[in-house]
């Protein structure tokens, strides 16, 4: 697992706008990524670096703000593969077992064969799990 | 009546690691919660948890009628 850190970074390559109703393979769309400097705390106040909502096949992600651009960008890959999963009722055979590990590790090779997420990366991370066009 | 379709999954990762799985329907305003276990597949404690909180969706309506 990775550890979180907080690295100020000097720049963002990433962009949350750009991600905003993206169609995913799956049939999910991305209706809203933020990234949030205001202290993410759950009702019970626990302190939080990420959150995916899914309503209705729509992801809601909120990420906090202040990681490396490779740390952001690993996160989307392995928000957006959970959230794929779980909102699935049927999930492609090859992700069907994977436990936390795996969509961590999947993040990470995704981040290292395209680099950083963009809607398009996204997608081809999906697709390469067997996640179709719908 | 609950409209299970608006049944609302919630992923959280807590600073230190750990995952949270959160389902919610918001008419009801029925929520459960759970941390998943690292070691097993996300999909099946999905489904687990979804069992159990239809199961309790559906306690909940027959209390209320």
């Amino acid at each position: 697992m990775r550890s979180w850190s907080y690295k100020k970074s000097a720049r963002r390559m990433i962009a949350p706008a750009a991600f905003k109703n993206v169609r995913l393979r799956g049939g999910s769309v991305i209706a809203r990524a933020e990234f949030s400097r205001a202290p993410m705390r759950d009702a019970l106040q626990r302190e939080a670096v990420a959150q995916t909502r899914i309503v209705g096949g729509r992801f809601h992600l909120l990420i906090q703000a202040g990681l490396s651009d490779p740390e952001l960008s690993i996160s989307l890959y392995h928000e957006i593969l959970e959230a794929a999963t779980v909102a699935s009722q049927h999930p492609p055979d090859s992700v069907m077992e994977f436990n936390e590990g795996d969509f961590e590790r999947a993040a990470q090779a995704a981040h290292a064969e395209w680099g950083d997420a963009s809607p398009e990366n996204l997608n081809r991370m999906l697709q390469s799990y067997g996640f179709r066009e719908e | 009546m609950a409209d299970r379709s608006k049944i609302q999954i919630d992923l959280i990762r807590l600073v230190g690691g750990e995952r949270l799985l959160r389902l919610t329907e918001p008419q009801s305003g029925l929520s459960l919660e759970k941390k998943l276990d690292p070691q097993k597949p996300v999909a099946s404690q999905k489904e687990q948890l979804l069992s159990v909180f239809d199961a309790a969706l559906a306690r909940a309506e027959l209390a209320a009628a």
